[in-house]
C-alpha cells in the first residue's frame, strides 16, 4: 500500500475562503478536506497518512516559512508519494502546489504528483524547474474536475508509488517539464517525415515531434543621456582574446567569461590577439582583431569627450553555446556591469 | 533519366593480393592498393586495414566516408569532377557494393588554429555505445590509413585524401565488372501518377564561402554564395557531391551519405505510389545577413513552386545561424501553399532541459526530430586503435591536451564521432517531452 501526504489549501481543507486565507501552515493525521476524496479514489491501494494545508495568503507572503514548514512535516513522515492539489486556475494555490512539489523533488527526492489547469502561471514554473520526480496534471478550470482530477492523481501517485518509471508526457499525459529525452523509435526519421508530410497533404492531424517554442523579447533600455559623460564597456561574443588563449576558451559550447584589460592600448595589433571561435573564418579577425573589438574606432570617438571607455571588455566565444549557459553568462556579465557602474555596452556580435 | 543501380552486398573483407569479388566477400590487394595511392607525393605513408560490426576497435582520424561505386554504362563516371571531367551522370547503370564503406583516415596538422577553416577529425567505436549512435558502426569497413607530406596547404591536404579515397572506392567497385548483382533497382523520376501529390527535398547546406572548401561541392565546385540549385537525385546517387574532406565532424554528412541520402531514398522508394517525387533543391545556407537569408529561403521555395511542389521535405547540415534560413525556408515555402516537414537533429544540452532548436517560426508546425547531438557520449576502451593517431583532442581549442585513443573517452556532444549526429533521418533516434 502506497503511503501519500496530501497538500491542499484552506479552502480545500475545508477551513474558509478568502477570510481564511491567510492560516499558516497546518497538519491533520489521516485524510481530511479533500484529501478524503484523494482517499477514496486510491481505495486500499494507498493511504493518505496526512493532511498539510496552508491559506493561500499566508503562502504568499511567507513562502520560504510555508515551504520550510511543510518541508519539515513531510519529512517526519516519510511517505512514498507528495501529492499537492488539485488547484485548477487558482494562481496562489497553483504556485504553492509547484513550489511545495519542488522542494520535496530538490531536499527529500520523494516523488510529488499535482495538477492544474494548464493557464494557471504556475505551470511556467513547474516547466522551467525541469525536476524528473514532479509530475504536473492538467484539469478543469473549477472545481467542477475535482472528481476526474482526483481520479487521475489517485492513479499516478500508486505507479510513482511503486517505483514504476513513466513514459512521455503524451503517453502519459501529464504536462511536459521541459526535459526531452534521446530515444529510439520504431521506424527510421526518414519514413515518420515522408509519413507526416502525406497526412499534411491528406489535411489529416498529425503530431511534430518538436513543437515550436517562443522565445523570451529583451526589452532595450532607455538611450544613455547626453547630460553626462557615460562610460562604455565592448562585450564581444567574437572570441577575440590575447594570443595563446590564456583562460583555454574552446572554440564551442564554452560555458564563463572573461575579461581583459585594454586600458593602455590604444590599438589591437595583429599577432598579439587571436580569435578562438568555431563559427567563422578567423583568418580576417586575426589579421584585424577591430572587426570583433573596435578599440581603433572607440579611442577615436572617445577623445572627442563624450564617453569614457571603460578599462577592460568582456569576452565569450559565442560558437555553440546553449541558450541557458548564455543566459547566465549574460546575467553574470550584467551584474559585473552594473558594480562597476557602466552605463552603457556596445556587443559585438558575430 | 533513368539509373539502375546494381547491388553487390559486401560482408567480408579479405586483404590479400589481387582484386576481386564472389559471393559477399571482397578481395583487396591491400600492397598494390597502397602503392597507387602513394604515388601522389603529398601522400607519405599508406596502410590499409579492416574493421568490423561488433569488434573492439577505435578508429581515429577520420575525414571522410565513401561507399565504392563505379558506373558501367551511361555517360560519365562516379565522382564527376573530381576524378574525372565534368560530365553528366545520374543515367545508365551503376554498381555499388553496398553494407560496406572506405573509411579515410589521415594525419595532418594543418596551418589554420581555430575557425570554420580548422582541421578536424572523428572517430568511429565498431562496438558498444559508439557504434551504435554512428550510422557507419554497422558496416564493414575498409580504412585507409594515410600520413600526408609535412608543411601540406590545407587545399593540397584535402585533395590527396580526397583522391585517394575516391580511387580507392572506384577502384574497389571495379571488381563487380561483368558480374552478376544480386539486386537491382530503378530509379527514374519520370514515372509518375498524375493523382499523387508533388514531394520536393529542399537540402540546406551549410556552406562556408570563405574557405578553399565550402564544405559542399556539385561536380567538385564548391557551393559558395550561389541561390538554390536544381539537382537530380539520380546525381547524388552517382558521387556529384562531394564534401570537405579535411574535415571530419559529426554534423556534417559525408559522402556516403550524398550517395546513400536517406531522404532522397525514401521519397524515391514512395515514388509513383503514394506521392511523385520531384527533385532536390541543393539551397545554399548560412548567409551572413538577415536579408541574404530572406532572399535564399524565397529563392528555394519559388524552385521548388516551379518544380509543381505541393509539398517539401526541408533538411539541412552542419550548425549554428544556418538554421535561421533553414526555418525561413519553412515559412516561405508554407506562404506559397507548399506544406512542410522539418528532418533536424536537436540540441538541447547534456540534460535535455535546454532548448531543442535555435530559432522558430510558427509556420514550422510539422518536425521530426533525428535525436540529439547534444547528449554526452561515453565510450570505453577499444582493445585495439586503428588510424593515424594514438592520442586525440578531445576539446577543441588552440592548444587543447591530448587523450589516449587507446583508453576511455567522454565527449561533450556527438561531434567527434563520424555519423554520430543523423542529419537525415537515417536512423531512428528522437527525442520525447517528459
Amino acid at each position: 500500500m502506497v503511503t501519500v501526504v496530501h497538500v491542499i489549501n484552506q479552502f480545500f481543507a475545508g477551513l474558509g475562503g478568502e477570510d481564511k486565507a491567510g492560516v499558516p501552515v497546518g497538519t491533520a493525521e489521516g485524510a481530511t478536506g479533500a484529501a478524503r476524496g484523494l482517499q477514496a479514489q486510491l481505495g486500499d491501494k494507498g493511504k493518505v497518512v496526512a493532511t498539510i494545508y496552508f491559506g493561500d495568503n499566508y503562502f504568499h507572503e511567507h513562502p520560504e516559512e510555508a515551504k520550510a514548514a511543510i518541508l519539515k512535516e513531510i519529512g517526519s513522515r516519510k511517505p512514498q508519494v507528495v501529492v499537492a492539489g488539485p488547484a485548477f486556475n487558482s494562481g496562489r494555490y497553483g504556485v504553492g502546489c509547484v513550489e511545495v512539489c519542488h522542494g520535496v523533488a530538490e531536499s527529500l527526492g520523494i516523488p510529488c504528483v499535482t495538477a492544474m489547469h494548464e493557464e494557471n502561471p504556475a505551470v511556467d514554473a513547474y516547466r522551467g524547474y525541469h525536476d524528473l520526480n514532479v509530475y504536473l496534471l492538467p484539469t478543469r478550470e473549477t472545481a467542477a474536475g475535482m472528481n476526474e482530477a482526483l481520479m487521475a492523481m489517485a492513479g499516478f501517485a500508486c505507479r510513482l508509488g511503486s517505483g514504476e518509471e513513466l513514459g512521455p508526457a503524451r503517453e502519459e499525459g501529464y504536462i511536459p517539464r521541459g526535459i526531452r529525452r534521446l530515444e529510439r523509435t520504431d521506424r527510421p526519421g526518414v519514413e515518420r517525415a515522408v509519413e507526416m508530410l502525406l497526412k499534411r497533404l491528406r489535411n489529416e492531424p498529425f503530431v511534430t515531434e518538436v513543437p515550436v517554442q517562443i522565445w523570451d523579447r529583451a526589452v532595450p533600455a532607455p538611450p544613455l543621456s547626453p547630460e553626462r559623460q557615460a562610460t562604455i564597456a565592448v562585450i564581444t561574443t567574437s572570441g577575440v582574446v590575447p594570443w595563446g588563449n590564456p583562460d583555454r576558451f574552446k572554440t564551442y559550447r564554452n560555458t564563463f567569461w572573461q575579461k581583459y584589460n585594454i586600458s593602455e592600448l590604444k590599438v589591437l595589433e595583429p599577432g598579439k590577439w587571436e580569435a578562438v571561435h568555431g563559427g567563422y573564418n578567423v583568418a580576417f579577425m586575426n589579421q584585424n582583431p577591430h572587426y570583433g573589438l573596435p578599440l581603433d574606432a572607440l579611442r577615436a570617438s572617445e577623445s572627442d569627450g563624450r564617453f569614457r571607455l571603460y578599462h577592460s571588455y568582456y569576452v565569450v566565444p559565442g560558437n555553440q553555446g546553449s541558450p541557458s549557459v548564455m543566459k547566465r553568462i549574460g546575467q553574470e556579465i550584467a551584474a559585473d556591469l552594473k558594480k562597476e557602474q557602466i552605463d552603457g555596452v556596445l556587443l559585438v556580435a558575430t | 533519366m533513368r539509373l539502375d543501380l546494381a547491388e553487390f552486398p559486401v560482408s567480408r573483407i579479405v586483404l590479400g593480393n589481387k582484386f576481386q569479388y564472389q559471393s559477399g566477400t571482397l578481395e583487396v590487394d591491400a600492397e598494390t592498393l597502397a602503392r597507387d595511392l602513394l604515388k601522389d607525393p603529398r601522400i607519405r605513408e599508406a596502410k590499409v586495414a579492416v574493421a568490423y560490426p561488433g569488434e573492439k576497435v577505435r578508429i581515429t582520424g577520420i575525414r571522410d566516408v565513401v561507399e565504392p561505386r563505379v558506373k558501367t554504362q551511361g555517360s560519365g563516371q562516379v565522382f564527376p569532377g573530381v576524378l574525372g571531367p565534368v560530365a553528366p551522370v545520374g543515367e545508365g547503370t551503376t554498381h555499388r557494393l553496398s553494407g560496406m564503406a572506405v573509411v579515410a583516415t589521415a594525419e595532418f596538422e594543418g596551418a589554420v588554429r581555430a575557425g570554420t577553416g580548422v582541421q578536424r577529425s572523428a572517430v568511429l567505436d565498431m562496438w558498444g555505445a559508439g557504434a551504435e549512435i554512428s550510422r557507419y558502426g554497422s558496416l564493414v569497413n575498409l580504412v585507409l590509413i594515410l600520413r600526408l607530406a609535412g608543411g601540406l596547404p590545407d587545399l593540397e591536404a584535402h585533395l590527396a585524401v580526397q583522391k585517394a579515397e575516391l580511387h580507392a572506392a572506384r577502384r574497389l567497385a571495379e571488381v563487380t565488372l561483368g558480374k552478376e548483382p544480386q539486386k537491382v533497382e530503378t530509379y527514374d523520376l519520370a514515372r509518375k501518377n498524375r493523382d499523387l501529390p508533388t514531394v520536393v527535398l529542399i537540402q540546406g547546406c551549410l556552406t562556408e564561402s570563405h574557405q578553399f572548401h565550402s564544405g559542399v561541392a556539385y561536380y567538385g565546385l564548391s557551393i559558395r554564395d550561389s541561390l538554390a540549385t536544381f539537382a537530380h537525385p539520380n546525381e547524388l546517387l552517382d558521387g556529384a557531391v562531394t564534401v570537405n574532406t579535411t574535415r571530419g565532424i559529426g554534423y556534417f554528412p559525408n559522402t556516403w551519405d550524398w550517395q546513400n541520402h536517406a531522404l532522397a531514398m525514401e521519397l524515391y522508394r514512395r515514388h509513383g505510389k503514394e506521392l511523385n517525387f520531384a527533385g532536390v533543391a541543393l539551397e545554399r545556407v548560412r548567409f551572413e545577413t538577415y536579408h541574404g537569408k530572406e532572399v535564399t529561403a524565397h529563392n528555394a521555395a519559388h524552385l521548388a513552386k516551379t518544380l509543381g511542389a505541393d509539398g517539401a521535405v526541408v533538411t539541412w547540415l552542419g550548425s549554428g545561424n544556418a538554421f535561421v534560413d533553414v526555418m525561413l525556408t519553412l515559412r516561405a515555402c508554407e506562404q506559397r501553399g507548399i506544406k512542410t516537414v522539418l528532418v533536424t537533429y536537436e540540441y538541447g544540452g547534456k540534460d535535455g532541459v535546454d532548448s531543442p532548436l535555435l530559432y522558430y517560426v510558427p509556420e514550422a508546425q510539422a518536425v521530426v526530430s533525428t535525436g540529439s547531438r547534444d547528449r554526452w557520449v561515453e565510450l570505453p576502451a577499444p582493445e585495439k586503435v586503428i588510424g593515424p593517431y594514438e592520442e586525440i583532442r578531445v576539446l577543441n581549442y588552440p592548444g587543447a591536451p591530448l587523450t589516449p585513443a587507446s583508453g576511455p573517452l567522454t565527449f561533450d556532444a556527438r561531434d567527434m564521432v563520424i555519423g554520430g549526429v543523423d542529419n537525415w533521418g537515417r536512423q531512428s533516434w528522437t527525442c520525447r517531452a517528459y
